[in-house]
């Protein structure tokens, strides 16, 4: 049994009772667990605000109490979770679709207060792809974020996205290669995305 | 390791520089404590994962209920049995055509709560708004849902109704409201409540001058002593819930000052910071509080901008205004934590230069004006989803009160409704392209008019149409 699966055994048995309370800890102790720090995080870098992310957040997962009955299988609660939150980044990154999406420039800040000499180098080039991963599309930042940031598989994404695994292979490739397009830009004195 | 994998590595290291930060404690409280508050998960028999005979039964019992309820919507044309909106009268706006009123099935008639108002019956979830209902407020705490605080005729007043949407205000129900009655003006009754705001789909609040809240999405209403954070005698005046938290303006009678209390959305838990606004030497103060995320603007106006206070970083603290020595009255509106936007009227109590925008990136440290002057006499409200569109509910010299937009920036404007002698309320947008105003008449009538495209053009809705029948706001 994996560690997470160890630490989800007692919440499982609570919530395959019927009894109210045992189903609202197990709940709290779902969603108030790591999931809600990847949850949190993921919803930060696609909105590109602590706040919006927080509201977001937390719609999810009172959508998730809302529907805590539809769920069978509490080893799957963060993939089950996660889906309801993707959709509703979608929604509040469509709401604020005509202002800067995606990545607070503020949290972009990568600290700078004494860059030294070696680092100068590595900062611009974090800096340009920050920039290039504010760019790209909802789709293409939704990807990327799922695939290195919560470290999902290609079949993992498709599941949480409601995509094809054709579809978001597709989406990933198009995806670095315009982080990649964005950073040459750059580096040939382009302007920044 | 090759290039490609390099690259990939950057991505991720990016990634997790941009995500470091801690969640938020306020986070944690507020998800982990959503089963204490909530109604509950639905029941698993109606999931999605429950049998389909179930499912299906249900189902056809939509089916049925949608024809019998759209035929009755359809075939009547009987008389309503109260008053009801006129659909004549506003230029301007596209009223709906009326239906016919349905009655509040006695079943779910629940007692009357207080001895000395004959409170109109709390209704559960489901039921039709009354035909004679008039909105007085609006609230929307996400694109789809909303409430409308509204009165109907009681014994002696006009009394609490909430109408409930979760469809974007295409349709509505009757949801429990304080047993109270309807003020249209928090300033001068005593009791009683004038606007409604909900932080999320839990937690809102009915206020001015009364404070009424309730933590289950509107199924229960307590009420709040005021006295409790103010320290005296008070009235609620202004209430903006953002982030999780909400935050109100109180008018304090001894001594005669505005004050301002905060609480976690999902608690009652007031408290009121020491910064205080002395009334202005004026005869009619009154003040606005504008919340956009963490941060937040309150301003007192008494006939000209007196002073205000600034919520930065979760403290308040005092604040100059804009327009501070203009010699007349200001209001504001907010598109995020640092975009603010002033209407001044300058010199109304000088020299009158008209209204004037003020805009400011900084969170109001500073503000550039913008050119040219708004084409109103006076100016009641303002909105803005994003800096660039801009409504402003106003009048001018002998033109009855309108809606005046800008779509860039307000270089040019166009009046997108005339209505007539009219009150403006809760102006604002929900989102980029949604956006809500009430519209009251001097002769007890009122409306609730949205938007969906983004200001341009403006439609009345009807309330009176139950989930399941076709209504005309299904159709806008």
């Amino acid at each position: 049994m994996h560690d997470a699966e160890a630490h989800l055994e007692p919440v499982m048995r609570r919530v395959g009772r019927e009894d109210d309370r045992a189903r609202a800890a197990a709940f709290a102790d779902l969603v108030g667990g790591p999931a809600l720090d990847r949850a949190y995080h993921y919803a930060a870098l696609m909105l590109g605000d602590r706040e919006a992310a927080e509201d977001a957040t937390h719609d999810a997962a009172l959508t998730a109490w809302r529907r805590f009955g539809e769920l069978r299988d509490p080893a799957r609660f963060e993939a089950w979770f996660g889906r309801i939150l993707v959709n509703v980044c979608r929604d509040r990154r469509r709401m604020q679709r005509r202002q800067a999406p995606g990545i607070d420039a503020q949290t972009a800040l990568i600290d700078r207060a004494h860059p030294g000499p070696d680092l100068a180098d590595d900062i611009g080039r974090r800096d340009a792809l920050t920039r290039a991963i504010r760019g790209l599309s909802h789709d293409q930042c939704e990807v990327i974020v799922l695939r290195f940031y919560l470290d999902l598989t290609v079949d993992q994404i498709a599941a949480r996205t409601g995509a094809r695994a054709g579809t978001v292979k597709s989406r990933l490739h198009y995806a670095l290669q315009a982080l990649h397009a964005a950073i040459d830009a750059e580096a040939a004195g382009g302007p920044p995305r | 390791m090759t290039d490609d994998d390099r690259f990939e590595d950057d991505v991720r290291d990016v990634l997790r520089d941009l995500a470091r930060d801690p969640v938020p404690p306020s986070l944690v409280a507020r998800v982990t404590g959503i089963p204490d508050r909530s109604p509950g998960p639905v029941s698993p028999r109606f999931s999605l994962a429950g049998p389909r005979l179930q499912w299906s039964t249900a189902l056809v019992a939509l089916v049925v209920l949608a024809l019998v309820a759209g035929a009755f919507v359809l075939r009547g044309t009987g008389p309503a049995a109260g008053p009801s909106p006129s659909p004549t009268g506003l230029s301007g706006i596209v009223l709906p055509s009326p239906t016919p009123p349905l009655t509040v099935p006695p079943s779910v008639v629940a007692p009357t709560t207080s001895p000395t108002l004959t409170a109109p019956p709390t209704a559960a979830p489901g039921v039709a708004v009354p035909a004679d209902f008039q909105p007085r407020s609006v609230t929307f705490a996400s694109p789809t849902e909303g409430w409308v605080l509204g009165s109907t005729a009681c014994s002696s007043a006009r009394c609490a109704v909430i109408a409930h949407t979760l469809d974007a205000g295409r349709t509505w129900s009757r949801i429990a409201a304080p047993a109270t009655t309807v003020n249209t003006d928090p300033r001068y009754p005593t009791s009683g409540v004038s606007a409604i705001r909900f932080a999320d789909h839990l937690d809102g609040w009915a206020y001015g001058p009364d404070l009424w809240a309730t933590h289950d999405g509107g199924s229960t209403w307590h009420k709040l002593d005021v006295t409790a954070f103010a320290g005296g005698p008070a009235r609620v005046w202004d209430l903006e819930a953002a982030a999780g938290t909400a935050h109100l303006a109180y008018f304090a009678v001894t001594p005669a000052a505005f004050g301002i209390a905060s609480t976690p959305a999902t608690a009652d838990g007031w408290t009121s910071p020491p910064v205080f606004l002395p009334v202005g030497a004026g005869p009619v103060p009154q003040v606005q509080l504008v919340i956009q995320g963490r941060a937040g603007w309150l301003i007192q106006v008494d006939r000209e901008v007196i002073d205000g206070a600034r919520l930065v970083d979760g403290s308040w603290s005092t604040w100059t205004p804009p327009c501070a020595d203009s010699a007349g009255p200001a209001v504001l509106a907010a598109w995020s934590s640092t975009g603010l936007l002033a209407d001044c009227d300058l010199g109304v109590w000088s020299t009158p230069q008209g209204e004037h925008l003020f805009t400011s990136a900084n969170g109001g440290t500073t503000f550039k004006e913008l050119n040219p002057a708004v084409p109103l006499d006076s100016a009641a409200g303002i909105t803005t989803p994003d800096g660039t569109t801009i409504v402003v509910a106003g009048s001018g010299t002998g033109e009855p009160d309108h809606l005046i937009a800008s779509f860039d920036g307000g270089r040019t404007w166009k009046t997108v409704v005339k209505p007539g002698l009219v009150t403006f309320t809760d102006l604002g947008f929900t989102t980029q392209t949604q956006g809500v105003v009430v519209v009251s008449t001097g002769l007890g009538m009122s409306y609730l008019l949205m938007t969906r495209d983004g200001g341009h053009t403006w439609v009345a809705v009807t309330f009176s149409c139950a989930p399941g029948m076709f209504c005309v706001n299904q159709s806008s």
